[in-house]
């Protein structure tokens, strides 16, 4: 568990939330490495290293992407079909975290291939423990593909 | 008329008088002729002397005595000659001329010259000579010369003595001794030359009336013979014209010879006899030899039998010898005794005829039998006739027609006769026989009948027909003896007739009842069609009949209209003709089916007669016909409407989904977006919380910030959420305005923000009057102004544009700005709920779903173009000119 530190790319356009995720995963000491975008076009130019993100020492590939699905420009969905088509970043396991319980956003996102699909909950503690689970279970127990070549 | 005839009977004979005798003597009678002619011209002549004489001088009178006295002589002669006498009173006539010349002169001495008497003196030998022939001629010369020869002696002894004394007396008595000779001679040999002449021509013309006298002995003996032969002769020729006619004692022509004389044979004979003729004629002419046949004539008493010899007379011209044979080798007493039965065969016949004609005319049974029964009653002169028919059950003979009075009541009475009671009529029926009883009251079985009190002879006759009675006809008469054996047998004829008349009216009858069934039944069967017809033609949906080859046989007006063409045109056509190209197939497959014996249901294009394709359903079952698919019978259904409905519906139920979508998409956006401040205010109240308690205040301050921009933000989305449903359920009814007037509203809401970022607003010269909710409209024009002024990035000039561009489906309006440009991916999503580019920028993101809202509700339509980043932005819609659908 301990050792080497798990890169963590968090997509939320919600500061609040952000911070919100943020606290928790560091309360838990979980992500040793957090990088938070705020929308899917950013995203997607972070892992394609594209525009600012074009160094690949800016970019370090993430072990697991924590995606909300409500994004400005590019759609959270939008984002997880384009990551999952991509042969260098489908191996990257997403987890939605989103408010949206919808039946259609969760088809959808499973169809593309999501690792996991998770609800916010309003509920504080409840929230907590999720987190608490969450960062336990993907970033502890979950064996993640150690860094690319 | 008695006078005149009187006259003429008076100078008829005077006439006769004056006129010479007829004697057979030729030479007599020119003698008389001649003497007749010159005693009248004597006659005349001293007649006119008498007259003369004494009106010429007074001292004549001795002439007119002497006249007078010839006159009287000469008509004393011509009694003589008409008594038969010619030689006496010419010889007389002569000697008294002779005389009285020379006692004339000798005593007048006034025709003294000796020339005038001798020229008078040859004038009496001569008439000598033509009276009494040469010796008279010669007699009279003689006499004349004696004369001459006294007054000679008598003027030499001077008793005579003539004033022109000629002066050698002597020498002229020779010269006249010697003329009167020569004339007398000459006289004579003229007389006998004539004599001789008139003798030959006597022979002549007695060997011509010897020949004339044979003939017509021949010809009278031949006559004779063809009168007392019974044959006429006609002389015919070979185009039937009657030439000649003989006619015959034994023969009678059907009209006078001079009706038929001259005339072609087929305007005398019937038509049948003169074609045997004129065939007889042609036979005889080409063979050349007698043709014989027989021939019968309708004639007034009775029919004539002939027999016709046609003999060939020349090339074209034959002789018909024709004999009455009717009453050949018959005495008159048969002849008699047969015109007498014939006469009552006629009778019969006549009668028969008439019932006969009765039958074929009538053919009501029951007007049959009563034309029937007074026809033989008045016919046959009887007292009564009655006509019986068994009934059906066979026991009783019932009365169907009865003569007169007595019958008519009967009738009226129903009378029957019981088969197994006695009577005659049953006893007939029973036996199937006629029984005749003379005397009737005598007959064991006859029935005695009230009604007819009169009856001493009657007869009851059976009606049979195929061998069965069906019943019988009753005769009755006043007197005993009434039926000879003749008259039953005719009777039984005449009731023979009328079964098979009467079977023939039964048959008309049943055939007449058979005909009105079948017509009631044809009539149901029209009114059946007729129905058919009206329900067919009244069904809205086309109904067409198809015949065994596949083509149309009818089709109702409401496939007509369906299609576009008249019944006329379709009559005869193949229904593939019809559809659409590519659906001819499915047609043709149904036709197959139907074939098969199944029923079709499919869908098909038509082209109708203006080239519309219109959609029909066809319904079709197979035809049936005598147990045999004779075509088919289709409902077709005009499915334009359904279609048309269908595409409604579509189009509404695509409209719900998308409405639905939108729908879900909002309520999913409201849970999302309303959930998201939740979670955020519930995060931090928990720091808080945890923070409070362990007395941690770092924190305290940003999140109770964090916590308060959440409330903050969920307050701003309740109240956009809120404007966003009461667009369309909270409406300011459309006003008339100037669209310039709105822009100048949301100008001045807006001008702050404008102004913060510098941004210059120009307005289009040319702004339409709109109908719009005026609060609403200028909500769209303050938010679009709003975004553009928000979105100028980093533009050093920023300007916003407005205008409007008149199209054919109303105006046009944009807001153009040179901001930072929106990429093609989001020309939509700008407009979703709470849909925001960049998460950064203030508002909730209902902005422009309201903006569309709005515009949508108008009855028009938003959308933006932009060339991408950098490059601003136009927002264009539409509003309806006039009034909106608001």
């Amino acid at each position: 568990m301990v050792g080497e530190p798990v890169r963590v790319l968090l997509v939320e356009d919600n500061d609040d939330h952000a911070e919100l995720i943020i606290r928790q995963l560091a309360d838990h000491r979980v992500a040793n490495q957090l990088v938070r975008l705020a929308d899917g076009q950013e995203a997607l130019d972070y892992l394609h290293r594209r525009g600012k993100y074009a160094d690949p020492a800016s970019s370090p590939r993430p072990h697991v992407i924590l995606l909300d699905l409500r994004l400005p420009r590019v759609d959270g969905l939008e984002v997880l079909r384009i990551l999952k088509e991509s042969e260098d970043l489908r191996m990257i396991p997403i987890v939605i975290l989103t408010t949206s319980e919808s039946e259609r956003d969760v088809t959808h996102a499973y169809i593309n291939h999501v690792n996991s699909y998770v609800v916010k909950p309003v509920d504080f503690q409840k929230f907590r423990a999720l987190m608490d689970d969450l960062g336990f279970y993907w970033m502890s127990w979950n064996m993640v593909q150690k860094d690319h070549p | 008329m008695k006078l005149m005839a009187w006259r003429s009977r008076r100078l008829e004979r005077i006439r006769g008088f004056f006129s010479p005798p007829v004697f057979s003597d030729d030479t007599k009678g020119r003698r008389a002729k001649l003497l007749s002619y010159i005693l009248n011209v004597h006659i005349i002549v001293a007649l006119g002397f008498s007259l003369l004489y004494p009106l010429q001088a007074r001292e004549n009178w001795p002439f007119a005595v002497v006249a007078l006295a010839t006159c009287v002589s000469v008509l004393v002669l011509r009694v003589l000659l008409h008594r038969g006498q010619v030689t006496l009173p010419a010889f007389l006539f002569l000697c008294f001329l002779a005389l009285t010349l020379p006692l004339t002169a000798f005593f007048l001495s006034r025709t003294s010259s000796m020339n005038t008497l001798t020229a008078f003196q040859s004038v009496i030998i001569v008439m000598a000579g033509l009276l009494l022939g040469g010796r008279g001629a010669f007699g009279f010369a003689v006499f004349n010369l004696f004369a001459n020869g006294m007054l000679l002696y008598a003027e030499v002894q001077g008793f005579y003595n003539p004033s022109d004394t000629p002066p050698d007396s002597g020498s002229s008595l020779v010269v006249q001794a010697v003329t009167f000779t020569t004339i007398a001679v000459m006289l004579a040999v003229a007389n006998r030359s004539i004599r001789e002449s008139f003798a030959q021509a006597g022979n002549e013309l007695e060997k011509h009336r010897k020949t004339q006298d044979e003939l017509g002995q021949a010809t009278s003996t031949l006559r004779a013979v063809l009168d007392t032969l019974p044959d006429a002769i006609f002389r015919i020729s070979e185009s039937g014209e009657i030439q000649d006619y003989i006619p015959a004692k034994g023969f009678t022509p059907l009209v006078p010879p001079e009706e038929f004389l001259g005339k072609p044979l087929g305007e005398v004979l019937p038509p049948d006899v003169t074609r045997a003729v004129l065939r007889a004629i042609r036979l005889a002419l080409k063979n050349k030899r007698t043709e014989t046949f027989e021939y019968q004539l309708a004639r007034e008493e009775n029919p004539g039998y002939f027999e016709a010899r046609v003999v060939p007379m020349d090339r074209s011209t034959v002789m018909a010898i024709v004999r009455d044979v009717s009453g050949r080798a018959q005495t008159d007493a048969d002849r008699e005794a047969m015109l007498k039965v014939l006469a009552r065969r006629s009778a019969y016949l006549r009668i028969a005829s008439e019932v006969a004609k009765s039958y074929s005319s009538i053919l009501d049974p029951d007007a049959l039998m009563e034309q029937a029964v007074n026809l033989i009653q008045k016919g046959y002169g009887l007292y009564y006739v009655g006509l019986f028919l068994v009934d059906e059950k066979k026991q009783r003979a019932v009365l169907k027609a009865g003569s007169g009075e007595a019958g008519k009541s009967m009738l009226a009475e129903g009378h029957t006769l019981r088969l197994d009671e006695p009577s005659m009529v049953a006893w007939c029926i029973e036996n199937g026989r006629a029984r005749v009883a003379q005397q009737a009251q005598l007959d064991e079985v006859r029935h005695i009948n009230p009604h007819l009190p009169l009856t001493r002879s009657e007869a009851a006759l059976p009606l049979i027909s195929r061998g069965q009675v069906i019943g019988a006809l009753t005769v009755q008469d006043t007197d005993e003896n009434a039926f000879t054996e003749e008259d039953i047998i005719a009777l039984q004829t005449m009731s023979d007739q009328l079964v098979i008349a009467l079977e023939n009216a039964r048959l008309f009858e049943s055939a007449l009842n058979e005909l009105s069934e079948r017509q009631r039944a044809e009539h149901e069967l029209q009114q059946e069609r007729d129905f058919a017809v009206q329900v067919m033609s009244a069904l809205g949906q086309g109904v067409i009949v198809t015949d065994e080859n596949g083509n149309f046989e009818y089709v109702n007006p409401a496939y007509e209209s369906m299609t576009g063409y008249t019944a006329a045109q379709l009559i005869g056509k193949n229904p593939a003709e019809l559809a659409h190209p590519d659906d001819r197939h499915l047609v043709v497959a149904a036709r197959e089916h139907r074939r098969e014996g199944r029923m079709t249901s499919y869908e098909v294009r038509l082209l109708r007669a203006n080239g519309d394709v219109v959609h029909v359903l066809v319904t079709g079952t197979p035809r049936y016909r005598d147990a045999e698919i004779a075509g088919s019978i289709a409902v077709v259904t005009d499915l334009t409407e359904q279609k048309l409905n269908q595409q409604e519906r579509e189009a509404l139920i695509e409209e719900l989904e998308a409405k639905n979508a939108e729908l879900e998409r909002f309520t999913y956006t409201v849970s999302h977006d309303l959930k998201s401040p939740l979670i955020t205010i519930r995060g931090f109240l928990g720091y808080l919380e945890q923070d409070v308690f362990s007395r941690n205040t770092d924190r305290l301050e940003d999140d109770m910030k964090r916590i308060s921009g959440a409330v903050d933000k969920m307050q701003r989305l309740l109240d956009d959420l809120l404007e966003l449903s009461r667009i369309g359920r909270l409406m300011n009814p459309p006003e008339e305005i100037e669209f310039k007037t709105i822009v100048r509203d949301a100008l001045s809401l807006v001008e702050g923000r404008l102004a913060a970022r510098r941004v210059r607003v120009e307005v289009g010269g040319a702004l339409p009057k709109v109908s719009v909710d005026r609060a609403r409209m200028t909500e769209v024009m303050q938010n679009l102004l709003d975004n553009a002024a928000k979105f100028m990035g980093d533009q050093p000039d920023p300007r916003v544009e407005i205008g409007a561009l008149e199209t054919n489906d109303g105006c046009r309006f944009f807001v153009r700005d040179n901001g930072m440009g929106i990429e093609r991916q989001y020309h939509e999503r700008v407009f979703g709920l709470f849909n925001k580019l960049d998460p950064r920028t203030e508002g909730t993101g209902v902005g422009l779903a309201l903006v569309r809202r709005i515009i949508e509700v108008h009855g028009g339509r938003i959308w933006l173009e932009s060339e991408g980043a950098g490059k601003g932005t136009t927002f264009w819609f539409t509003l309806p000119r006039g009034k909106g659908k608001v």
